[in-house]
């Protein structure tokens, strides 16, 4: 793995609700090496997203609450910082991408003053500093007429375009570290296809890592180097992409790509995993997966498994695995 | 096709008019001429992207709205020529599952009376033992468990179990099926799909099955029916349009689907087409797609290709369809 540019370590997370505490996230660790893409991949509810808000110190609190764990970014852990410190690190030095791009971006301000705010708060440079700068932005997210597009509003803008628009904003102070959470999910798979282009090339021209938050493993085939599968708030499985897809090592891995229907075959007997993800107030003494695993033994029921690393690149947590 | 249709759409185009009476807005041709037929225990499905039409069709199909001009013929009778009664008594076999099992499940009632409106319309009375027989079917065992309480207590796939149960209450022979797994997990999507196919197994029911995500079609459907931009630009039986498609775009929609196999994503030839879809109230002159199409020649803009069989059960819709490469996304 390249030198590592953010290292979560043992990262907990709880949503303290009306019925009881919910353990969002449970004991999470995932590093990201500088120029690499890394997927995070689950089902709803598997802590994926919340996992990244509590990188980004975003938690809502209340209901929200980190509860340990430390997230290095080059050197510092980022769960020290004051709330200006981090807001310095927020947009500056990581940037990022949300799903829907209409409740990020403001509807009553144009693209240039969008972006420049972005420019305004981090760096320092003239009015007409900034509107160059603006302009070469979408330029290289590749907006046609892009002296056109800054004074237009998000309204008058394709779901494409203003992906694009997200994406500039995302880069425009040249952050080592993107976020993606979902970023291609509300868009037509062509349009998809055409940002997820646009995300790999931008990101090796930066020489920026990508942290790429899915439920698409299709997604992640195309883009990931590195993946970190989750299941009920934890990571279940880590492993290089095309070891994941190859030889995938844990049980719900292997029946999440079984149960995966393909553009590129047939299947006449469909298979399905059985069951359904547990209830996180109420969190299993054993393996959270353990009701819909056909591996299962006695001590799944009794104990959670721990990681078993395979190699500095790869791990599992099952305590019957394949190996 | 040996058999009589279940449903035939004969060039239905549906148009909405949007603004006021002086609105300089232009109409929205939401579907344009588009005709095809299901078999009896067929799956066609509708493919296609946002705006191209295909949820319009469904709707038309049910009776949701009505088509501008066009007929929709379902087993044998055109639903709007009928009269009141004998339409009723035909749409008992005409059922619609929808995208979102929260919105299509009423919020105050139980799974018992969700499940029993069906055979209380129809005029039977003793439901009770087949609002449990139907539970049973769709895989919520023991159903005793599950009758008395309300949509809100289950998750998105149990919801769409129900709504599965009510459209199979009344012996359906066809049944829209719009986005039906779109919101549901992975995991979920499969045990869902899975009871559908093995629910037409059993009762030779037919599914208009519409849906963006191409992986789900090809193993659902046995027939394909490609939309842009409200018109059919090509259809054929599945393995066909999935080894052999023909218009450029169902090959660039192909090619845009990712696969869940790295070392494919990376091999596989991409066709990333320019720009977004136009929007349906300014379509293109010419053929829709002239705009985004990486073959497109003069002509294209100029006249609009006709849906031409290239085989006799694979019609085509493009001038050039012979110069698109049928292999591009593998």
């Amino acid at each position: 793995m390249a030198e590592a540019l953010l290292v979560v370590e043992g990262l907990n997370t709880v949503l303290n609700t009306s019925e009881g505490t919910v353990r969002a996230v449970t004991d999470v660790s995932v590093e990201i090496g500088k120029g690499e893409i890394v997927g995070i991949v689950g089902e709803s509810g598997c802590g994926k997203s919340m996992t990244v808000m509590s990188i980004m110190g975003l938690v809502p609190s209340p209901p929200g609450e980190v509860t340990g764990g430390r997230v290095m970014f080059d050197g510092t852990d980022l769960r020290t910082l004051s709330g200006a410190e981090m807001q310095k690190t927020r947009g500056r030095r990581i940037g990022m991408i949300f799903q829907d791009p209409m409740t990020f971006l403001n509807p009553v301000l144009t693209i240039e003053s969008q972006i420049s705010e972005m420019l305004r708060h981090h760096l320092n440079l003239t009015k007409a500093e900034r509107r160059e700068r603006v302009i070469d932005l979408l330029r290289r997210v590749r907006i046609p007429d892009p002296a056109r597009v800054v004074a237009s509003y998000p309204h008058q803008l394709s779901g494409g375009m203003r992906q694009r628009i997200l994406i500039a904003t995302a880069i425009s102070c040249d952050p080592e570290l993107i976020i993606a959470d979902e970023p291609t999910t509300a868009l037509d798979v062509t349009v998809q296809a055409q940002i997820l282009e646009l995300l790999k090339e931008i990101i090796h021209d930066m020489g920026s890592s990508l942290l790429l938050i899915t439920h698409d493993l299709g997604v992640v085939a195309e883009t990931c180097d590195r993946v970190y599968v989750m299941y009920a708030g934890k990571v279940v499985e880590e492993a290089p992409v095309d070891e994941l897809f190859r030889t995938p090592k844990h049980p719900y891995t292997q029946g999440l790509l079984a149960s995966i229907l393909r553009a590129d075959e047939r299947r006449d007997e469909l298979y399905a995993l059985d069951g359904t993800v547990p209830n996180l107030v109420d969190v299993p003494v054993g393996c959270a997966f353990v009701d819909r695993c056909a591996k299962a033994t006695a001590i799944c029921e009794t104990a959670g498994p721990g990681w078993t690393r395979n190699s500095d690149v790869s791990g599992v947590a099952c305590w019957n695995y394949e190996t | 096709m040996t058999t009589a249709p279940i449903l035939s759409v004969e060039s239905l185009t549906k148009t909405y008019r949007s603004g006021g009476l002086f609105s300089t807005t232009p109409p929205v041709q939401a579907v344009a001429g588009v005709s095809f037929d299901i078999a009896p225990g067929e799956t066609l499905a509708l493919v296609g992207e946002s705006g191209c039409g295909k949820s319009t069709i469904g709707r038309v199909i049910m009776n949701l709205t009505d088509p501008t001009s066009g007929h929709v013929v379902f087993d044998g009778s055109d639903l709007a020529t009928l009269d009141a009664k004998a339409a009723l008594e035909t749409k008992t076999h005409l059922q619609m599952i929808f995208q979102d099992p929260f919105g299509s499940l009423n919020p105050r009632k139980t799974v018992r009376q969700i499940l029993s409106q069906p055979f209380r319309v129809a005029g039977i009375s003793n439901w009770e033992p087949r609002v449990l027989d139907l539970l049973r079917v769709v895989g919520m065992t023991p159903p005793e468990r599950f009758v008395n309480r309300m949509p809100h207590e289950f998750s998105g796939g149990q919801r769409q179990r129900i709504a599965i149960a009510r459209a199979f209450a009344l012996q359906p022979k066809l049944i829209v099926a719009d986005e039906c797994v779109s919101a549901l997990d992975v995991s979920v999507r499969a045990q869902i799909l899975k009871l559908m196919k093995r629910l037409q197994q059993e009762t030779q029911v037919s599914y208009l099955f519409i849906s963006h995500d191409l992986g789900v079609v090809r193993s659902m459907a046995h027939r394909v029916a490609v939309m842009y931009l409200g018109r059919l630009v090509e259809i054929g039986p599945v393995e066909q349009i999935f080894n052999a498609p023909a218009h450029p775009y169902t090959q660039a929609l192909l090619s845009a689907s990712p696969v869940p196999d790295p070392e494919r994503e990376r091999t596989k030839r991409r066709i990333i087409l320019r720009g977004d879809i136009p929007s349906p109230s300014r379509p293109p002159s010419g053929c829709r797609f002239h705009t985004r199409c990486p073959i497109a020649r003069p002509l294209c803009s100029e006249r609009e290709p006709i849906l031409e069989a290239r085989s006799a059960d694979h019609p085509v819709a493009c001038h050039f369809s012979d110069l698109a490469k049928a292999d591009a996304w593998t």
